[in-house]
């Protein structure tokens, strides 16, 4: 799996450019993955992990703009450290991705909130479990289709489609309550 | 009015605030081995193994790799009696070994045959060199016969446009320089005879100059 990943980065240009991400942002990673792990060793780990998947899928990274680029990262450096926490602490969480459901269309991305309730939603969100978060955020703040999310989440894409139907759901939900 | 995706934005940020200015990490060496690996595997070209090398570690490299370089040609020149040093325009020539060479010039060397064409115009003799020039009657042009103590004896050849090339003097190790400039000597001898350093110089082709070297015999 590794040896696939190493040949995908195929110019030098890609090669370099993600040296330069790497570089500019690794203490910040670093930190993001010791926030959960609290051991360094396995926070290192989780930022090589991270980079490994930007290697084997690097046309999503390299598709976005740079600013969105430590986001996509971001998101995909603390689920890998969410992810070794759980199998170290052998926890079982809520499995979003067994959840059997009909996974209906809902749209949400058109709607504008007044200055109330989008702070309010902004605190609601915050408080999602960060699973269903890092769909929304990938899906819809950086438009990454689902085939890409599973990749970056290390999940199915079926996963990464069912993450983001929840996350919505729970956001309708909300906003039904409120009115 | 607000959008959702400007909610989600601001989620982002603040969720992440605290990680803006983080503290400087050092990865362990394990961890920088697989970063390699992850973006320059071995089935790369040495080009792009060496966009992976710093700035300050190329700088190093090369350094290192001239100082090897100028080492070994100093240990090849030195083989030949002469140490040279390549400068940017000229080579700096010295001897590898002055021990026991007479610190003063005790005897001196002759051409027992002067060329066609050519008178004796001058010597000049002092305590640590000797020198005999010879004037070409046609040209006026000089020819030069130079002797010197070994001891601090360095020159200054150029090297943009002549060449230095090794030869030898009755077993002795030589440097021939061939040059291009018309208002100097076109071709000049040196050697170590043990004793002495010796310079033969004029407008004569390589083999004209060796049978001038070979020839000189010392005074009576």
């Amino acid at each position: 799996m590794v040896s696939a990943a190493l040949a995908i980065l195929e110019t030098d240009e890609q090669r370099n450019e993600l040296a330069d991400f790497y570089k500019i942002n690794k203490n910040r990673f670093y930190r993001i993955a010791y926030s959960k792990l609290h051991n360094w060793e396995d926070a290192e780990d989780a930022v090589m992990d991270m980079l490994e998947r930007i290697a084997d899928k690097p046309n999503n990274f390299y598709a976005l703009p740079n600013d969105k680029r430590v986001a996509y990262a971001t998101v995909i450096v603390k689920n890998i450290a969410n992810g070794m926490l759980r199998n170290k602490l052998k926890r079982s969480t809520e499995s979003f991705d067994e959840y059997n459901e009909i996974i209906s269309e809902i749209s949400i991305e058109e709607q504008f909130f007044n200055e109330e309730v989008a702070r309010e939603l902004m605190e609601y969100i915050r408080a999602m479990p960060e699973a269903l978060k890092d769909a929304l955020l990938l899906k819809i703040l950086y438009g990454i289709n689902f085939s890409e999310i599973a990749k970056a989440l290390g999940i199915t894409e079926t996963a990464a489609r069912k993450r983001l139907y929840r996350a919505k759901k729970m956001i309708e939900d909300f906003l039904e309550e409120r009115k | 009015m607000t959008s959702l995706t400007d909610i989600l934005g601001e989620v982002y940020r603040l969720d992440y605030a605290e990680f803006d200015n983080p503290p400087k990490h050092l990865f362990s060496h394990r961890s920088r081995k697989r970063l390699k690996k992850i973006l320059y595997p071995k089935s790369v070209s040495c080009k792009a193994d060496w966009r992976a090398v710093s700035p300050r570690k190329r700088i190093i490299i090369a350094l290192m790799i001239i100082a090897f370089m100028t080492a070994g040609i100093t240990a090849v020149a030195a083989a030949n009696g002469f140490g040279r040093k390549e400068h940017r325009d000229n080579t700096e020539v010295f001897l590898t070994n002055v021990e026991n060479s007479p610190k003063t010039i005790e005897y001196m060397y002759y051409l027992p045959e002067i060329p066609d064409g050519y008178s004796f115009n001058e010597r000049i003799s002092e305590s640590t060199a000797d020198i005999t020039i010879y004037t070409c009657l046609e040209t006026g042009r000089g020819m030069k016969i130079i002797q010197r103590v070994k001891e601090n004896y360095k020159s200054y050849f150029d090297n943009e446009h002549a060449l230095l090339e090794d030869i030898e003097v009755n077993g002795h190790k030589g440097l021939y320089l061939k040059s291009n400039y018309t208002d100097l000597a076109s071709g000049i001898i040196i050697w170590d005879n043990m004793d002495y350093v010796l310079e033969i110089s004029g407008d004569f082709d390589k083999n004209t100059l060796l049978e001038f070297a070979r020839s000189l015999k010392i005074r009576n």
